[in-house]
């Protein structure tokens, strides 16, 4: 291949490789949020991530598909979707911190590394008993015709659901770092993140507050479920790759930085499509190339600003 | 938890009482120390692997074994890893799917011969190890965890789509087996190579024995070097980075070399895997590959020496049991009755478990019990449920956590708890104190100092954490043979000055030499490499390590036995091994804590840590020692041992630099005073003129004009630690 083919191709895929990058990154970004919730609270994140996002996307394929064939309207098969998936998410957030995490403090230095691996497995095999192996297909509410936009000689083609995912995604993203910054709870769980004895010192129940970020964290992970279920067929392992994929966004962004993990997430699906466009089965192995560059460059991530251990 | 080194410890060298035949240790050039009782259970083990795939005359038994075989070589290197270095690994599916391929392009593509290929892929996947821990096992944490989640991600994306190569899903056939007596192995045809009247054999026989002949090799190696120094240098490392590198260990490189022979026993893994199966596809490679051999290592006991081997045997039989009940339909399949009886006996064996856990003595029984329950109902469980086949997986997972919190030391820690219960009193009656040596003398003093004595001089030094200055340009020189005090109020630099000097931190400015020679800037471990030895303000022993352990691992930089040496335990490490012990005892007699020498380090009252760690840190024949505040938190009774201690230190030629706010004691053994204040040096002086000094009052009591701000500061700096 020469360079000129490279330019022609790259500028016939470029502006469709932005927008599609941009729709997918900001779901890495809003799993990753999850990790940030979690990791400043606890120091500990939840592995099984991406399947959390995976149970979410098959509930809303049962709770609409089930809603829609009895003739309820798809907006309300939604609403009713969103809303179960946001309980039982949560449910399971603070299942997997009752389980896999609190029980482990002490454990090695990483139980909760190997735990919440083992709850990742354990729901894969579980979907698939509940639901089976075929890749379901989740109706969206704006309808299956995409939106095709000519930029002179380019073509670009975006599917509706495609637009609501990045409006979505980013809308919970600045809701959730709003109530970080703003709410009496969000400042509580900074404090704790911040230093969990004082916090505790001035009353802020801990034990609550790491609950309450378990929650949050599966709840987002809900969130995307639920929002690329109608993209991504729904299948018992589609939650593995973007899971791990918003885990390097997290350690690339940061895991304290929810700014950075923003930012890495939109830039890391960019550049994934852009890959795509010269050799689709890369896309998937480039995220963790660029990570494992990226630890050897910075182990710390790219925005961390690392603190000195006192001794 | 009691350290496996510490046990093995114990009984190698000798201090049982009614040590027996079978525990008569002998001298060979190789394998030295071993002991009869060893010899005979290893050639058991040689019996057992020798007689196993004749008894089992079955085809599909055999491989099951050899299965067994290769996946136990991988567990017991991830076990390495995993459970003593203290490092996760979540790609070690990948790096025996390196193994696999290497070996099988080879010898399909390359000719190359089957033995050949053995090795060659095991160096190819411990060259992937160390090339993937090269640049990220610089950094804290478990950053390891999350490169080898993108190493097996990356992997297996290059074997489904590279499939010039690797044949992808569809595979990559033709693999050839090893050829032996004229016969390749894995044929079924029957033949007597020993005549008419010997065994049959087939080549699935043969080639179990080449796997379970790689096992028992692997397997040696890895008691060798755990039980060895290498072991107590990589569990050093685990519990305490920082400590390790004060006596001149590289933690990077143990972390580096523990790695990479990991990843070497997952090549090897591999390469017997792909010559078993004569065809790999790449979709046996998944991130599950990984998590799989996890299971492996915490249910059988990770930190344990055979535990690798315990959790893989039972956890590839438990599949194959499934399929084979479920194929035969053996048991009653779905009888609702007897599924939920033994979920219930499965659940509260688990809840007894954790109750027990928690709790020590008398109901080991019952933690017994509630064990045997878990087992018993949850195996019985998939045996009467069909479905569980195909997934054996959410057993895998449902396994992993239990075992996490209510047996994190995996059966094997749960039997050997059992079953040395009696024993490990035996020794520790063993271990009444022999010696109670007051220092009237009569102990010679077994401080070996480095035998030039340098200079340490501090010019200018500076330290800036963001806008604070820590050290604000100190000049400090440290005379050889003294003992030199260093004293502040809280905050003023003193920690700050230790952690410059022996490379915790590299000065923000100023320059530091020792004897003439720039040492600031260097890590740590070359620092104590050329002298200067520590203890640290908050204790940092290796606390899962006895205390002889943790001062034979202040040896370190005089070691010279090298890696083979301890992977075949030759004589010279017998050697080292023995002299090194020797002196680290009278050290500990020295320091009038010899009958603690087994004792757990993490057990001992605080005063006590603070002896093993000036212990340590002697062992290291330092020029200059930097004791950091070594009478906080001990009482006024050890405070004369400790001034006794100090002064016999320097008498033998070691400097000493101590840090102290126990006046009484600073004041008495130092010839020179330095006092600190906001990182600035406000005094220096014999001890009397020091004390009188104003701004030295000043500093620790506030004039009156200041009071009230000192107060204030004095309050920050205390929150502040």
């Amino acid at each position: 291949m020469d360079l000129a083919s490279i330019a022609e191709m790259l500028a016939q895929g470029l502006p469709q490789a932005i927008v599609s990058g941009l729709v997918y990154g900001s779901i890495y970004a809003l799993v990753a949020q999850g990790y940030y919730v979690t990791f400043s609270t606890t120091d500990t994140l939840n592995f099984a991530q991406g399947d959390f996002l995976m149970i979410a996307a098959m509930l809303s394929f049962t709770v609409l598909g089930g809603l829609a064939l009895s003739g309820v309207s798809l907006w309300l098969a939604l609403l009713a979707a969103i809303a179960v998936v946001v309980v039982v998410l949560a449910l399971m957030g603070i299942a997997v911190e009752r389980i896999a995490i609190r029980p482990l403090r002490g454990i090695f230095s990483f139980g909760w590394i190997l735990s919440t691996v083992g709850v990742a497995v354990i729901l894969r095999q579980m979907a698939e008993i509940i639901w089976g192996r075929e890749h379901m297909r989740v109706p969206s509410v704006f309808g299956d015709v995409p939106i095709r936009l000519n930029l002179g000689t380019v073509q670009i083609g975006i599917l509706p659901q495609e637009v609501f995912i990045l409006a979505a995604s980013l809308g919970a993203m600045i809701a959730v770092l709003f109530f970080l910054k703003k709410s009496r709870l969000g400042k509580a769980m900074a404090a704790v993140a911040f230093n969990a004895p004082a916090a505790a010192l001035m009353g802020i129940n801990v034990r609550h507050i790491v609950v309450l970020s378990y929650a949050l964290s599966s709840v987002l992970a809900g969130l995307a479920g639920v929002l690329v279920a109608p993209v991504l067929f729904a299948h018992a392992h589609m939650g593995t790759l973007p899971g791990l994929k918003a885990f390097a966004v997290g350690i690339i962004g940061g895991l304290g930085n929810p700014v950075g993990i923003l930012v890495v997430g939109l830039a890391l699906g960019i550049v994934e499509f852009v890959v795509a466009i010269f050799n689709a089965s890369l896309r998937d192995a480039v995220t963790f190339l660029i990570l494992i560059a990226i630890l050897a460059w910075r182990p710390m991530g790219l925005f961390d600003k690392s603190g000195r251990e006192k001794v | 938890m009691v350290s496996h080194l510490m046990k093995v410890e114990v009984q190698k060298r000798g201090f049982e009482p009614n040590g027996g035949i079978l525990r008569k240790r002998l001298n060979l050039p190789i394998f030295n120390d071993v002991s009869i009782g060893q010899i005979g259970l290893f050639l058991l083990a040689i019996v057992g692997i020798v007689v196993a795939p004749l008894a089992l005359s079955d085809g599909y038994f055999q491989q099951i074994l050899q299965t067994i075989a290769y996946y136990s070589i991988a567990a017991i290197g991830l076990n390495i890893l995993v459970g003593y270095q203290g490092q996760v690994s979540l790609g070690h599916g990948a790096l025996f799917a390196i193994g696999a391929y290497a070996s099988a392009l080879l010898t399909t593509s390359l000719g190359i011969s089957v033995w050949l290929a053995f090795a060659l892929s095991t160096a190819i996947a411990a060259l992937a190890g160390f090339l993937i821990g090269l640049p990220t096992l610089r950094a804290r944490g478990h950053f390891l965890a999350m490169v080898t989640i993108a190493l097996a991600i990356v992997t297996f994306v290059i074997a489904q789509t590279w499939t010039d190569l690797t044949g992808g899903p569809a595979g990559l056939g033709g693999i050839p087996r090893p050829d032996w007596f004229g016969t390749t192995m894995g044929s079924l045809r029957k033949f007597r190579p020993f005549g008419a009247d010997g065994p049959i054999l087939t080549g699935q026989v043969l080639y179990f024995w080449v796997c379970a002949g790689f096992l028992v090799l692997a397997q040696l190696l890895a008691i060798n070097l755990l039980t060895g120094n290498w072991g107590r240098t990589v569990s050093a490392v685990r519990q305490s980075e920082i400590a390790a590198e004060s006596v001149g260990v590289s933690v990077y490189r143990v972390k580096l070399a523990t790695f990479t022979l990991s990843a070497a026993f997952a090549g090897l893994a591999g390469s017997l895997f792909a010559h078993q199966q004569e065809y790999i596809v790449s979709d046996t490679f998944t991130f599950e590959k990984s998590v799989e051999f996890l299971v492996f290592v915490i249910l059988g006991g990770a930190r344990s020496l055979f535990g690798p081997l315990i959790g893989t045997a039972v956890l590839v039989v438990l599949p194959e049991a499934l399929k084979t009940v479920s194929a035969y339909g053996i048991l009653p399949s779905s009888d609702l009755t007897i599924q939920v009886t033994l979920l219930v006996l499965a659940l509260f064996g688990s809840l007894g478990l954790f109750v027990f856990a928690r709790q020590g003595g008398g109901i080991r029984s019952l933690r017994f019990v509630s064990g045997v329950a878990v087992v018993v109902g949850l195996i019985g469980f998939m045996l009467v449920t069909p479905q569980i086949v195909e997934h054996y997986l959410l057993v895998y997972g449902v396994l992993l956590i239990l075992f996490l919190i209510t047996m994190p030391t995996g059966m094997a820690g749960f039997l050997s708890g059992f079953f040395y219960f009696g024993r490990k009193t035996l020794s520790k009656a063993d271990w009444q104190p022999r010696f109670d040596a007051r220092l009237t003398g009569e102990v010679e003093n077994p401080i070996v100092a480095a035998p030039s004595r340098d200079e340490l001089v501090i010019n200018d030094g500076r330290m800036n954490f963001g806008g604070v200055k820590a050290l604000d340009g100190i000049t400090l020189v440290v005379k050889p043979g003294t003992v030199h005090g260093l004293i502040g109020p809280n905050g003023s630099g003193k920690s700050t000055l230790v952690n410059i000097v022996t490379g915790v931190y590299a000065p923000t400015g100023g320059q530091i030499r020792l004897g003439g020679r720039r040492i600031d800037g260097l890590a740590p471990f070359r620092i104590a490499r050329l002298g200067i030895a520590r203890t640290f303000q908050n204790i940092q022993l290796f606390k899962d390590l006895s205390v002889l352990d943790n001062v034979m691992m202040g040896f370190s930089k005089h070691r010279s036995a090298t890696f083979f040496d301890q992977a075949l335990r030759t004589r010279r490490f017998a050697r080292e091994e023995h002299a090194f012990r020797t002196r680290a005892l009278e050290l500990l007699e020295f320091l009038e804590i010899r009958h603690l020498a087994h004792e757990e380090a993490e057990s001992l009252p605080y005063g006590f840590q603070r002896l093993v760690e000036i212990g340590r840190a002697l062992a290291t024949s330092p020029s200059i020692l930097l004791l950091d505040e070594p009478a906080a938190g001990i009482n006024s009774s050890e405070l004369g041992r400790l001034a006794r201690v100090v002064e016999r230190i320097r008498d033998a030629g070691v400097t000493v630099l101590i840090i102290e706010h126990h006046m009484e004691l600073v004041m008495g053994v130092s010839s020179r005073i330095t006092a600190l204040d906001y990182g600035q040096k406000i005094a220096e002086g014999i001890p009397g003129d020091v004390q009188r000094n104003a701004r030295v009052i000043d500093a620790y009591l506030g004039s009156a004009e200041h009071s009230f701000a000192e107060l204030r500061r004095s309050k920050m700096s205390k929150t502040a630690e």
